[in-house]
């Protein structure tokens, strides 16, 4: 149990170590690095098996390849699979190739590096009961480098497992560099499996992880971490308290990260002053709520087995995220264009900038509670309905992090825990957006107070009184930059 | 007589396995022996001092013992991923207030395994500073002086080493150094005694591996045979004692079961070492093609070493003397005979001269390239065939005799140049 704390301790300190896009060696010009995910559904295993060639290995590989990389790659995922061992319920199960695939990428020196991709296969009886399976790659041994080995259940439950269910290098693309852990030397798995559990996460070839890579810097460590939290055995009250707060403190950190509408809300709450602390409220209640229902809603296509790939389904809501904010911003664009009597006022009196402010606010926000919303003479927007758009933009976008914690989760039967944990994420996400935009709120209303009773210069008086219209003009872009580029992910 | 540094021995850490003569950051160079009180397989050691630093960032020895661990790992594995991890401990346990002796010899090391000796020098010289009575600074300084050539000097570190603590350190250093004077029975005799039952299977690994180069190298293949397979015994995935089997089975005429065995190292560790053996082996199998296929390679990772800054002079200059650009072949002599003047570097320096048509210069460093007595067939070859390029055929005569009664079969394509031009002479 304190190793487990331990673990998630070390996963948020980790998390100011995230791991650099992968360079071109940085295991060394001599590795031959290794990847092999195990997906064990009910009659059948399937080994994502992925390597990641050095410079010198490709070198030395090249006059074999001889111009047919299709045909090497198809070589040599033979000669993989057949150095692996598979045995369920103590029966040899040998792995046939299903697709193999290799390319070259640019490494040091001018010189090429290789990755190479086996879908491997092996079928057996339909499991009745628990099953040992056992796993082994007797050539990972052979060539110097990163060997990992993963597991996770397809329509099937891990009930024990000495692998973790996520690739730390996020199939082989990132390795982390952290100077106090030396590269994995996983070269075999004991697991045992029950029938029964959700579909596999991800559709064969393709790793969880790896496929939500680009989108989740450090997902791998904190992953792993949780995926040895939820692979244990007890859970005791003390290690769910631990679990629950670092998952909050991880979603707060993550909502730290870029991209994650922060700047939006920050600029979205500094617009209205009053009754902010309760305009947070609703915007982080909505965030963890949409968070949460976005997190479960994905798990559930994609346990489903549907055709869904997480990584599809990405770009389009933050596509969907970013017109909401543009929506949002619209309106706040509308209403601070609105003619009020005291913008049209030259003179640089901090109290009507002020008096601005309240304007833009005080309205929208009174007459949320009193009338119906359309008839404000001020305020279309109803402040309420604002809010909560804001929220949902900010929380739509499930994070692919708490999303791979939920799959591992469930994976392992508990899909309690990780909803549990889902909702400790997003509630950490609230809190830090909030924070920034109330942070920034505070600091807007300084600079008012400073202004007022005091001489300040034409320009930032003017530059406070068309604050309102500027967030919203920036809310607007930086929405409109977000769905541009969940658009352009899309298609692209 | 490739194996540029053999003093290089981990008890403690028992990662004392240790890849010879090679390019790039896996290249040998110092080892300085870590503490000697971490016992148990390398991994063990590794993982337990990673947890420690967790707990205890602010630990300058830690973080300089788990430097000199990585880079025993980079050297036993040739994983050289471990050397930017080696780096960055080294540069925790140096950023964390006090000279700590530790700390500037894991400096040492790690400069001395890119092969910057020099450098190490001077990291050994300050560690000696900051603690006169550490035998890890002694032993960083022993494997610059021998690298840089100083062997009085790298003698005196390595006695004032072994008198501060005994060990498989100092005995494979004095073993070394020995071995370099000509002595190959001391040589073998503290090899021998640096080891017993309970030695670790990695350290036991590097001791039987060098106890084989030792017989190999005084043609006693059996008994060299018999050594790499101990080694392999206890370390099954050594690489250097699969090299050595592969050797003595090309020495003794195996010559299928040699490629064979040449094939599965160099698909292990590609080292440009191993590749230019196998490469000579083919070549005097007549399979000409496949050897350039190796060469290919070594060209690749000479080119590679220094895209990563590691300097790889000595190996350049004689792989490209026998099988490359000769004109390379001596500015790369020349630059590290700048560097260094060891009795390797002279010996590459006179065949890159020889090459070149410049016997004259050539012979004065074939001269001293043989003037400690080491017992090695290659230096003797190259000074031979030097000579006779000269006209000294009682001196040639003299020179590949004695390489051939050393070591009848030192190399698969030499041995027989050397016969050759011993035929020619009579």
């Amino acid at each position: 149990m304190k190793r487990r704390v331990i673990v998630v301790l070390a996963a948020l300190g980790g998390l100011a170590l995230l791991a650099e896009p992968a360079a071109a060696h940085p295991l060394g010009n001599f590795t031959v690095n290794r990847a092999s995910q195990l997906v064990v559904g009910l009659d059948g295993l399937r080994v994502n098996h992925v390597q990641d060639i050095a410079e010198v290995p490709t070198a030395q590989a090249k006059p074999r390849i001889n111009g047919d990389l299709a045909g090497w790659a198809r070589q040599t995922c033979a000669a993989a699979a057949s150095a692996m061992v598979v045995s369920v319920a103590g029966r040899a199960a040998p792995l046939e190739v299903a697709s193999a695939t290799a390319s070259f990428r640019p490494g040091e020196a001018g010189l090429d590096v290789t990755r190479l991709e086996c879908g491997l296969a092996a079928s057996y009886p339909e499991l009745a009961g628990e099953a040992s399976v056992l796993f082994e790659d007797r050539a990972a041994g052979d060539r110097v480098g990163w060997r990992e080995v993963t597991a996770g259940g397809d329509r099937t439950t891990l009930a024990a497992s000495d692998v973790p269910a996520a690739s730390a290098s996020r199939g082989l693309t990132a390795y982390p560099p952290d100077l106090l852990s030396s590269p994995p030397d996983q070269q075999a798995a004991h697991l045992r499996v029950r029938p029964g559990g959700p579909a596999a996460a991800v559709a064969f070839g393709a790793d969880p992880a790896a496929e939500l890579g680009p989108l989740t810097p450090g997902a791998d460590r904190l992953t792993a971490a949780f995926g040895n939290l939820v692979a244990g055995r007890t859970l005791t009250l003390s290690v769910l308290l631990v679990a629950v707060l670092a998952a909050a403190g991880l979603g707060a950190a993550h909502a730290l990260a870029p991209g994650h509408g922060k700047t939006v809300m920050a600029f979205f709450l500094a617009g209205r002053s009053q009754g902010s602390l309760r305009a947070a409220a609703t915007v982080g209640a909505t965030v963890t709520a949409a968070h949460t229902a976005g997190v479960l809603a994905l798990g559930l296509l994609v346990t489903a087995g549907t055709a869904v790939a997480p990584a599809a389904a990405y770009p389009w809501l933050t596509a969907v995220s970013g017109a909401l904010i543009v929506a949002v911003g619209g309106t706040l664009v509308r209403e601070a264009r609105r003619p009020h009597g005291h913008h049209h006022h030259r003179d640089a009196e901090p109290e009507l900038v002020h008096a601005a402010h309240v304007h833009s606010h005080g309205h929208s926000h009174g007459h949320s509670h009193g009338h119906s919303h359309g008839h404000a003479h001020y305020s279309p927007s109803p402040s309420r309905r604002g809010l909560v758009a804001m929220g949902l933009a900010g929380g739509l976008l499930p994070s692919p992090s708490a999303l791979v914690v939920f799959l591992g989760a469930t994976a392992l039967g508990k899909a309690w825990f990780g909803v549990l944990l889902v909702v400790a994420f997003g509630a950490g996400m609230a809190l830090t957006l909030m924070a920034t935009g109330l942070a920034v709120l505070h600091a807007g209303r300084r600079l008012t107070r400073t202004m007022r009773g005091r001489l300040v210069p034409t320009w930032a008086a003017g530059l406070a009184r068309r604050l309102p219209l500027g967030t919203a003009v920036v809310v607007c872009l930086l929405g409109s930059f977000i769905a541009a580029q969940g658009l352009s992910a899309a298609v692209g | 007589m490739r194996r540029l540094l053999l003093a290089a021995a981990a008890p403690a850490l028992g990662a004392a396995i240790f890849i010879a003569a090679s390019v790039g950051p896996t290249a040998p160079g110092a080892r300085s022996g870590a503490e000697n009180d971490a016992a148990g397989p390398p991994g063990a050691s590794i993982t337990a001092l990673q947890d420690h630093l967790r707990r205890q960032p602010k630990d300058t020895r830690s973080w300089a013992t788990l430097g000199l661990t990585y880079v025993e790992e980079a050297r036993a594995s040739g994983d050289t991923a471990y050397y930017p991890k080696a780096q960055g401990a080294v540069d925790r346990a140096l950023s964390l207030p006090g000279d700590d002796d530790l700390a500037l010899s894991a400096a040492g090391a790690l400069a001395a395994a890119r092969h910057d000796f020099a450098a190490a020098l001077r990291w050994g010289d300050r560690a000696t500073a900051a603690n006169p009575y550490s035998a890890h600074a002694q032993t960083v300084r022993t494997d610059a002086l021998v690298e840089l050539g100083r062997y009085d000097e790298a003698a005196a570190a390595a006695r004032r080493a072994d008198e501060l603590q005994p060990g498989l350190p100092t005995f494979a250093r004095l073993s070394y150094l020995a071995e370099l004077r000509g002595d190959t029975k001391t040589a073998t005799a503290l090899l021998r005694r640096s080891h017993g039952p309970a030695t670790a299977p990695a350290d036991a690994a590097f001791v039987r591996f060098h106890l084989g180069e030792l017989a190999r190298g005084r043609g006693d293949y059996q008994l060299a045979d018999r050594e790499y397979a101990a080694a392999l015994a206890a370390a099954p995935s050594y690489v250097p004692a699969l090299a050595g089997r592969a050797r003595v089975a090309a020495a003794m005429g195996d010559l299928d079961a040699a490629a064979g065995r040449y094939r599965s190292v160099v698909s292990r560790l590609p080292l440009p070492e191993y590749l230019t053996e196998f490469g000579e082996l083919l070549e005097s199998l007549g399979r000409d093609a496949e050897a350039q296929e190796q060469y290919d390679v070594v060209r690749m990772t000479v080119e590679l070493a220094s895209a990563n800054g590691v300097s790889a002079d000595l190996e350049i200059a004689l792989f490209e003397a026998d099988h490359g650009d000769r004109a390379v072949a001596l500015r790369a002599a020349q630059a590290e005979w700048k560097r260094r003047r060891s009795v390797d570097v002279a010996d590459a320096l006179a065949w890159a001269l020889h090459v070149n048509g410049r016997d004259a210069e050539a012979l004065k460093y074939a001269r001293l390239a043989t003037s400690l007595g080491t017992k090695d067939a290659r230096l003797r070859y190259h000074r031979g065939v030097i000579e006779d390029a000269l006209g000294r055929s009682a001196d040639s005569r003299r020179s590949l005799s004695a390489a051939l009664a050393l070591n009848p079969q030192f190399s698969p394509l030499h041995a027989e140049r050397a016969r050759a031009v011993l035929g020619r002479m009579s």
